[in-house]
């Protein structure tokens, strides 16, 4: 049952150039640890060869000219595990974080299995292959290595570099050629075997086992049977995760919003990239800014979070950057941001088949950034559907999010039913009605003063009396001169003779007179 | 002559009144400018709404800029049309957004160019803006704003009660301050009725120009032309008067018939009178001819009584397809029940 390991090589180093890429072909260098202790964490091997070492204090290091010193970040190797994972869950469901052997550790390896790959992806070698090509499509110099058993194809990869291929049962001999360094095992075992003059594992391997587990005991055996190349541990496969997370921490806090898209594009660009691997899109997404505390007295960070969620699952970073920028544009952090993260809540791609004789309808993307352009205009709460309300209260409405609605052929029109449509006037404009034996005479509105010429009504209405909402009403349709008449075309003069339909009411329970609308 | 094209017969869509159909030889056309006008009450607004019926019963989107915040959803629907396939969007909204719509030159008038806008570039929204602002921004225009407190104008305030408060704030100010004298404090002395219903007038007259709306709803329409698939995109201006409408440049109609050519969007203008001029492909004259009302109304001395509906005359005032000037049809709408 075959396995292939992932290891990434100066994983610290490569999670900052992962974010960074401009940073790939440089000697870069990444320190870690507290002042007057910072020391150099990891190095590239550009950096390695101009002669930094691991463990050099800040002072020396930075005599060193040319070279990019960056922070550690947890969170930016933690985003990098995740992105490792993923080059792993698009061949194998089954993937394990290989073993940590020491405390200080990174998740720098990831071991999945092949079991039954080959008849989906090709042979050993092509899917080796395939490997390299996706780690190196996220932004990873990675080695590969595919073995017979789990903690074989776990040393190649982090003894040799590139695409390793181990036949069956030539495990022995391929590890058999490296250095007990590579296998990292614990110092002091390290330097009795060096004491011993041992410094290969085909010489660590070649002690007799008795002798080996008398000295160094059941630990001893264990890592005489990796120098071997003989599996020892099983391999538990990981959950596939619900969602996906990028993020970033800045050294100087940005303060202008395009520098902030800027470093928003990165992420999303590694998002997005993360999810095509699975076949996948986003449904919604969540970005959390970490902003710079004045008040150096409180320790928890100070956040700015904005969540969009999507109608239709997106997976173009374009697009996803121009909603973010219209929603930040609205809604800006009031302070300086010094860290980003992006969690993105994956969902299936939409399948939609298409047709010559669909009707109209807008893209569903590009509808969207239009909706967030328009709230950008006109206001947050006024675009959208209108969704009348289960209630006989009048004007009862609320706008939802537009969404274009699946197709529903419905048989034919409604041809030959026009209706006389009701304006609303948002405020009802306050009036006084003049009453004459209960029925309406006389309505004085907008400094206007109008002899109705024809009424309807009343019918009462009311609700919600149980609650403080309640309301109480008597409705009138009149017919008086138009309260705002239309200027003549030729004078410019107010039509004095027109006249127009409203519907008037009396609020019995502020017991005055409005005018609701206009038919039109 | 060879290389040129026929013409090619529009695309039309039938409104749903079918006596109007008819006359138009089968519908709006699409891909096109179609405006409606007509005085208040005259049924361009239900004429309008039957058009988005049709167009949201063959499941196509369509969109209502609402540029007076004047629709009621409830005739929407009552008229057929399948709400979920209607974006609406009310413009109006001036809280916050007042120095947020970009100008895009949409009028005639001359922009008016802030300091603060010349100093930060729209492209340039700053986090920083959002930290501190100088006590000297604070009080910039507060000369302008005093004078109008004093009058008991106030700020624009859609509330009747607002205008009330305003006048007697008014007057708590002359009584605390003696110094100011009562001849410069231009203040009623009539009821606070009175008052409301001057202070309503000039917020309807002077006070509230429509350009702000104006500018979110052509910005708006440009928005949605531009990303298209829309059926029907109606530009509601009827509330505004036709002096106002008139001011738009007619560059912004010409954008928008370019953008409409090859398209089957119908952008349909709800107005007083026509304002895109030549840029309409259709333009049609509503006019309520007569109203029914129940028998018992018609005396004003009976007792409860029926509005039915009211006939409405649709006249072709400019066309290039296939009806003539002039080509009359006329229609009965039918109130909502109550």
């Amino acid at each position: 049952m075959p396995f292939a390991c992932l290891f990434v090589p100066d994983f610290s180093v490569q999670a900052v150039a992962r974010v960074e890429p401009e940073l790939r072909d440089k000697p870069v260098g990444v320190f870690a640890g507290a002042a007057p202790s910072t020391k150099v964490f990891a190095v590239n091997s550009a950096a390695r060869s101009l002669g930094i070492e691991v463990g050099m204090t800040k002072v020396q290091a930075e005599g060193f000219a040319g070279i990019e010193w960056r922070w550690r970040s947890p969170a930016e190797e933690k985003t990098a595990h995740a992105a490792l994972l993923d080059c792993a869950w698009t061949i194998s469901p089954r993937v394990q974080n290989a073993e940590k052997e020491n405390a200080g550790d990174l998740d720098d390896t990831v071991v999945l299995d092949l079991a039954g790959c080959d008849k989906l992806f090709g042979s050993t070698e092509k899917i080796a292959q395939d490997l390299a090509r996706v780690t190196a499509n996220v932004g990873f110099e990675a080695n590969v290595a595919v073995a017979d058993n789990y903690s074989a194809a776990v040393t190649a990869a982090q003894g040799f570099s590139g695409v390793t291929v181990i036949a069956p049962g030539q495990e022995s001999a391929h590890i058999g050629v490296l250095a007990l360094e590579s296998l990292r095992v614990p110092q002091e075992l390290l330097e009795t075997l060096r004491r011993w003059g041992i410094h290969t594992c085909a010489q660590f391997g070649a002690l007799p086992e008795i002798a080996v587990i008398e000295r160094f005991g059941q630990e001893g055996r264990r890592w005489q049977q990796i120098a071997q190349g003989r599996d020892t541990s099983p391999l538990i496969a990981l959950d596939f995760p619900e969602q996906f997370e990028e993020c970033m921490e800045m050294e100087t806090p940005v303060e202008l919003l395009e520098p902030l898209l800027f470093l928003l594009n990165r992420l999303l660009d590694q998002l997005c990239a993360r999810l095509r691997m699975h076949v996948l899109a986003i449904s919604e997404v969540r970005v959390t800014l970490t902003l710079e505390r004045n008040d150096s007295r409180r320790k928890e960070p100070l956040q700015h979070i904005r969540t969009i969620r999507l109608p239709v699952p997106a997976k173009e970073g374009k697009f996803l950057l121009k909603l973010l920028q219209l929603d930040l544009e609205a809604h800006p952090p009031t302070l300086p941001v010094t860290g980003i993260g992006i969690v993105a809540i994956p969902a299936k791609t939409r399948s939609r088949q298409l047709g010559l004789f669909l009707p109209l309808s807008p893209d569903p993307e590009r509808l969207e950034v239009m909706l967030a352009r328009i709230r950008s205009t006109v206001g947050e709460s006024r675009v959208g559907s209108p969704e009348l309300l289960d209630t006989h209260r009048p004007n009862a409405f609320e706008q939802k999010h537009f969404v274009q609605p699946e197709i529903v052929w419905k048989d034919g029109g409604n041809e030959g039913t026009a209706r006389a449509a009701l304006r609303i006037y948002r405020p009802p404009l306050a009036a006084n009605v003049e009453l004459r034996d209960g029925k309406p005479v006389r309505l004085t509105c907008e400094g206007a003063s109008r002899a109705i010429l024809a009424f309807a009504g009343p019918w009462k209405t009311k609700g919600d009396w149980w609650s403080e909402t309640a309301w109480a009403r008597d409705e009138w349709d009149v017919e008086v001169r138009a309260l705002r008449p239309k200027r003549e075309m030729e004078t410019g003069q107010l039509q004095e003779k027109e006249i127009a339909l409203y519907r008037i009411y009396k609020d019995q329970l502020a017991k005055r007179w409005f005018v609701e609308g206009i038919y039109d | 002559m060879e290389g040129f094209r026929g013409q090619v017969a529009a695309e039309l869509q039938p409104c749903g009144v079918v006596e109007l159909d008819a006359v138009l030889g089968g519908g709006f056309p699409r891909g096109s400018l179609v405006e409606l006008c007509g005085a208040a009450s005259s049924g361009r607004t239900g004429l309008a709404f039957s058009l988005l019926a049709q167009a949201t019963a063959q499941q196509e989107a369509c969109a209502f800029v609402d540029v007076s915040d004047s629709l009621d959803p409830a005739s929407l629907a009552a008229a057929g049309v399948d709400l979920p396939r209607v974006l609406w969007v009310r413009c109006g909204e001036t809280q916050g957004k007042s120095d947020g719509a970009e100008s895009s030159g949409f009028f005639a008038a001359p922009e008016k160019r802030t300091r603060e806008k010349a100093a930060y570039p729209a492209s340039e929204k700053t986090l920083r803006g959002q930290f501190w602002t100088h006590p000297r921004e604070q009080l910039r225009g507060i000369e302008k704003e005093i004078p109008s407190l004093l009058r008991g104008r106030a700020k624009v305030a859609e509330s009747a009660g607002i205008h009330v408060v305003n006048v007697r704030a008014g007057r708590d100010l002359a009584k605390k301050s003696p110094e100011l004298s009562p001849s410069k404090i231009e203040m009623s002395r009539n009821s606070a009725r009175e008052n409301y219903e001057k202070a309503s007038v000039r917020y309807q007259t002077a006070g509230a120009k429509p350009w702000k709306r104006l500018e979110q709803a052509l910005k708006t329409t440009d928005l949605l032309l531009h990303s298209g698939g829309w059926g029907v995109v109606v530009v509601d201006l009827a509330d505004i008067s036709w002096v106002d409408a008139r001011r738009i440049n007619l560059n912004v109609w010409f954008r928008f018939r370019r953008e409409l050519e090859n398209t089957k969007t119908i952008l349909l203008l709800l107005g007083e009178e026509s304002c895109a001029k030549s840029c309409a492909s259709l333009v049609l004259r509503c006019e309520r001819k007569a109203e029914h009302w129940s028998r018992a109304a018609q005396d004003c001395n009976s007792g409860v009584s029926i509005l039915q509906g009211f006939a409405v005359q649709g006249e072709v005032m400019r066309s290039r397809k296939q009806s003539q000037p002039a080509d009359c049809a006329r229609w009965q709408t039918q109130v909502m029940a109550r």
